[in-house]
């Protein structure tokens, strides 16, 4: 099943005071605001990337198929 | 002969001297280690060096030999890795301050691997901190330098492999890849760099910093030279999952076909926007050499680079994230700044869009291999779009907008990673500042044999790869 989705839709922002609190709680660090914002930044950055590539989502039960696909599409004089 | 003559050679040349016996693996080794020992000082290639116990393996190596016995095609060569493959009861630092003691009790396959093939351990070659830095700065022991002009940088995060190659400190090298870090530094230090496919080489013992992607290589002067060390630590690995059961090639019997008519892709004219036009030229050369072996060349259209490359470092910031999760609580400022900042935004990259990354991997390498390599055999790419910089110009707390210079390093190489490609780097000129510049060859998966054969063709007929850095010993007028 194909899903198709709006590659500029939205990200998922987090805010600067998202990503402070975060900051404390995984590894008890005070973030500045600057720096955090400049984290947030860059999650949107990565998130709008991957939604780019996501926009063709196949929905099946095989979450990735990596592996298999690199053995299935290697080169015929591989052997 | 003298010792500096012999460190020249290529590892395929000492390797069938050491076989015939017309060199010993002693002498090998010794003009190593004068080498080692003359350009340390200058270069900081090696965080350890083993010259005891190299003299030693050499000798048994010869007298095993004498005995009509060779363990493998690197018997007597003596080789170096990154100090991130380890070794029971050595030291095995990642580059890093947090592992400056850690004495690991499992040895690597690779390095298992390695021995079983008769190769000499030299020692532990320098690297980016926690192997996450492209640029090759490490505060914790020193940087390593170009051995073409020791104000510029190596490239890393395979930092002291490439510049113990060019130096002729060795004959090859062990280096990890997650975002071009195998590629870069042999780009910026005029060797060659191979990634292999993911799944082909076993990462099993050696430090991670990102499963997904992270890659083992192989460094050497030539690209029959990686494709002998390829051969004899490729392969599935039960110590590691995701080793492909796909048989290993004989890569050096294969090199020898013909190239003619071979379809080499081409990005288009667009692809090249922000490309030094000194790097651009040299590119542009090498596919000329390449057309005058036969090779053919085809525009190929290609997906959104930047976009598979912001995916890749973001699969990567993750789980470094988990790698290094306790660390980050507990010694939070044993880290350099520089990579501290690289690994924080991981802990903040929500699972759902990490998973989607993962998830989507196989379906857009299919969608590549399709309309790519339906097309061509092979795809011919800058792997660094800029001259080497220098150390200044690269350094985080210069003044100018280093993080942008510092990611663009690896825009060429990184989007490989993902895709989980094969790809080598091979030197193609210099550029204006004396530094060398290269081109990477990409593959479909498990294609090794066919980039070692094309790059091979191409150094037979061009010597970028014979061209040694004026720091090492002067060549003889035979070998010249």
């Amino acid at each position: 099943m194909m899903v198709t989705m709006n590659e500029d839709e939205q990200p998922l922002s987090l805010s600067a005071e998202q990503i402070q609190q975060e900051a404390m709680r995984q590894y008890g660090r005070r973030l500045s605001r600057e720096r955090a914002l400049e984290i947030a930044d860059e999650i949107e950055r990565y998130e709008r990337a991957i939604r780019k590539i996501a926009a063709a989502q196949e929905l099946n039960n095989e979450p990735s198929g990596f592996l298999e696909t690199l053995v299935r599409l290697r080169a015929l004089d591989a052997e | 002969m003298n010792t500096g003559e012999l460190a020249h050679y290529s590892l395929s040349e000492i390797a069938d001297l050491i076989c015939n016996r017309e060199v010993s693996s002693v002498e090998a080794t010794t003009a190593c280690l004068h080498a080692i020992a003359s350009l340390q000082p200058q270069l900081n290639c090696y965080i350890t060096i083993e010259a005891d116990e190299a003299l030693m393996a050499a000798k048994r190596a010869d007298s095993e030999l004498a005995r009509g016995r060779r363990r493998g095609p690197l018997h007597g060569v003596p080789v170096a890795h990154k100090d991130m493959f380890y070794r029971v009861g050595k030291v095995s630092t990642g580059g890093a301050d947090i592992l400056r003691h850690y004495v690991p009790d499992v040895t690597a396959t690779v390095v298992k691997r390695l021995d079983e093939g008769g190769a000499i351990g030299l020692g532990n070659l320098n690297m980016s901190e926690f192997a996450a830095n492209p640029t090759g700065h490490n505060v914790h022991f020193g940087d390593c330098h170009n051995p073409w002009n020791l104000t510029h940088i190596t490239g890393g995060s395979s930092s002291g492999a490439a510049a113990a190659v060019a130096a002729r400190t060795c004959f090859a090298a062990l280096g990890s890849d997650t975002g071009g870090s195998v590629r870069v530094p042999a780009a910026m230090c005029g060797v060659c760099g191979i990634k292999p496919t993911y799944g082909r080489i076993s990462r099993a013992n050696i430090m991670p910093r990102a499963w997904s992607v992270d890659t083992v290589g192989v460094l050497a002067r030539t690209a029959e030279d990686c494709a002998m060390v390829t051969g004899v630590v490729a392969g599935h690995d039960p110590a590691d999952a995701t080793t492909a059961d796909v048989a290993v090639p004989d890569y050096r019997a294969l090199l020898q076909g013909s190239v003619n008519g071979i379809k080499i892709g081409i990005p288009a004219d667009s692809f090249f926007s922000d490309v030094d036009p000194d790097v651009k030229r040299a590119l542009d050369e090498s596919l000329l050499a390449l057309g005058a072996l036969g090779a053919r060349t085809f525009a190929v259209p290609l997906p959104d680079f930047s976009t598979l490359a912001v995916v890749s470092d973001a699969i990567t910031k993750c789980e470094a994230a988990a790698i290094h999760r306790r660390w980050f609580s507990t010694r939070f400022d044993d880290y350099s700044l520089f990579v501290r900042s690289r690994l924080e935004a991981g802990f903040h990259i929500p699972a759902a869009c990490y998973l989607e990354a993962v998830a989507n991997r196989g379906r857009v390498l299919g969608d590549f291999v399709r309309s790519v390599f339906g097309m061509v055999d092979v795809l011919h790419l800058p792997v660094v779009s800029m001259s080497v910089p220098t150390f200044v110009e690269s350094d985080v707390n210069a003044a100018g907008d280093v993080p942008a210079l510092i990611s663009s390093i690896t825009r060429f190489s990184r989007p490989i990673n993902y895709l989980g490609l094969p790809s080598l780097s091979v030197p193609c000129g210099f550029t204006p500042n004396g530094l060398p510049t290269a081109f990477q060859l990409v593959g479909r998966p498990y294609s090794e044999s066919l980039l070692f054969r094309l790059a091979h063709a191409y150094q037979q007929t061009t010597d970028w790869h014979r061209r040694a850095p004026p720091i090492c010993e002067p060549l003889s007028a035979s070998q010249q």
